[in-house]
């Protein structure tokens, strides 16, 4: 019996941390662990303004191609204002075929660095490049990823059929449809828990640009789902994006109005050392943010306690460089009258 | 160790058809996937075949982007094929491997929940895909070995008392280079 035990035991901790990495709506949190929250650096508790300092490790390549990007981004973040139709693709856009924006790509990175994770079953999950496109979630008891599209064919939507996969997705209760978003961005309005589920879905959608489609709306994509292609831009955050960053700032409290919310201000240094973001160009490596993590409210608050973003060598890789810097971020974003907000 | 290989062993270590690179058997294909990009041509594609030919593949997004050809002299090849048997590629098993990983990252998640430690993650791990010959350059009794494992460089340093994942960087480090050689010539290769 004790020996049962133990591999039960041995069996509960492999099946659900062996997704962790990179995982859920927020980094950290797990199959075991969906109701993890991540906050950016700097977050103690304590609600009002968080500073997270950004800036360019002295060593990088590219220093001066990059700067236009690294603002803008900061831009992005800082700004938070949802888009649809964020994803250009080929004539839509000035980046050659044969190239990656490196803009899109440490938008993304970014995102990680402040605490998000892929809305997607991504690489860390270790399926097959085909179904990474699922919601993001942990493989259950029995051990593996359960994976049927549903009625519409489409890998990411509300009628997937997932077993007992556990979701760690991060779903709007009203409509589970991750292109919206609500003024009020909290516990009582957003859930993990699929019995909190609209009548009728099965599983929790993601903002994935296939499932956009289902919604009627211009191609859309959350920012932090992976999976980019070569001559896109999307430089603009989805609507999952901005809730999931929301979500936390409404504090450990999970309550949007209390005195432990906070507001991000990432700050832009430029070419330094010991900030809280660092960005490094270099190497073969085509792109990640290392993380590490200090508890802020145990069990399910964490933050970020170091972050280093790594884009790889513009010596080994073709990226295309922004050359224009945001200057109205938000006409720019709602001037195709795509708000998109409900109120 | 190239020189003692027998022929009938390499007459029966063929892991598919001839490629257009060599008629030889391929001993070895390495996959480095940048995961990040779903497009199908995302990997750097590293080829050993049994006459020392390396045929390597640049995806499109990278500046050396297409395919190239050189010729290792057997002296190389015996080396590389020791050295990769020394860090046991040929043997690695990834769902123990997979395993001993999640082990280690529960408990560095329930000491970061506890306020006991910090765990540390990196984002966007790129793929590793090996497919070996390993009557070729192995003991063990099997023509073929294949895997793949996400974020093996990241994963070894982060979890070091992993040996397998430190053994298997290191061993991606020796095919790593091979992808640089200054000897490669451009080859046009018909899909």
């Amino acid at each position: 019996m004790n020996t049962l035990a133990a591999r039960l035991v041995l069996f509960s901790l492999c099946t659900v941390a062996s997704q962790m990495v990179s995982a859920g709506a927020y980094v950290f949190s797990s199959g075991a662990n969906p109701l993890i929250i991540t906050h950016p650096n700097s977050y103690t508790g304590t609600g009002g303004e968080i500073t997270v300092t950004f800036c360019v490790n002295p060593a990088s390549e590219s220093i001066a191609d990059l700067d236009i990007s690294a603002r803008n981004v900061t831009t992005v973040w800082n700004t938070l204002s949802p888009a649809v139709g964020n994803v250009l693709l080929g004539g839509d856009n000035d980046i050659q075929p044969d190239e990656v924006d490196f803009e899109s790509t440490l938008l993304h990175e970014l995102g990680h660095c402040i605490g998000l994770a892929h809305p997607n079953l991504a690489t860390e999950s270790g399926v097959p490049a085909a179904d990474r496109d699922y919601t993001q979630s942990g493989q259950g008891p029995n051990g593996s990823f359960d994976l049927d599209p549903g009625i519409d064919g489409l890998l990411g939507s509300s009628d997937d059929i997932r077993g007992d996969d556990v979701n760690r997705h991060w779903f709007r209760i009203a409509d589970n449809n991750p292109f919206t978003i609500g003024s009020i961005i909290d516990l009582s309005t957003y859930s993990v828990d699929l019995a909190d589920l609209p009548a009728g879905d099965n599983f929790a959608a993601n903002a994935d640009r296939d499932v956009s489609g289902l919604f009627g709306i211009p191609t859309t994509e959350a920012v932090m789902q992976q999976g980019a292609s070569f001559d896109e831009d999307q430089r603009r955050l989805g609507h999952d994006d901005v809730a999931t960053i929301r979500l936390g700032m409404s504090g450990v409290d999970e309550t949007q109005g209390t005195a432990d919310d906070y507001t991000i201000n990432i700050e832009y240094i430029g070419v330094a050392n010991n900030c809280d973001v660092q960005l490094n160009v270099t190497g073969a490596s085509f792109a990640f943010c290392s993380i590490s993590s200090a508890p802020v409210s145990p069990p399910n608050h964490l933050r970020i306690n170091s972050a280093n973003i790594q884009l790889g060598s513009a010596a080994n890789f073709n990226w295309f460089f922004n050359p224009n810097l945001i200057v109205e971020l938000a006409e720019e974003f709602f001037e195709d009258g795509f708000e998109a907000v409900d109120p | 160790m190239f020189k003692q290989l027998s022929i009938g062993v390499l007459l029966t270590a063929i892991l598919c058809c001839p490629s257009q690179a060599s008629d030889a058997p391929l001993l070895l294909d390495y996959q480095r996937e940048f995961s990040m990009l779903e497009e199908a041509d995302n990997s750097v594609d590293i080829k050993i075949f049994s006459d020392g030919t390396v045929q390597v593949h640049y995806p499109l997004f990278m500046r050396r982007a297409g395919d190239y050809r050189y010729q290792l002299n057997s002296d190389e090849l015996d080396n590389i094929l020791q050295s990769l048997r020394q860090l046991g590629v040929d043997e690695f098993n990834a769902a123990a491997t997979r395993q001993a990983l999640a082990q280690q990252q529960a408990l560095a998640l329930e000491a970061a929940q506890t306020g006991g430690g910090s765990m540390r993650i990196v984002t966007d791990p790129e793929t590793t895909r090996v497919r070996i010959a390993t009557s070729l350059i192995a003991s063990v009794d099997v023509s073929e070995h294949a895997f793949s494992f996400s974020g093996v460089r990241h994963q070894a340093e982060i979890y070091p008392q992993i040996t397998a994942l430190g053994e298997l960087a290191s061993a991606l480090n020796i095919l790593d280079i091979l992808a640089t050689d200054q000897r490669m010539q451009r080859i046009e290769v018909t899909p």
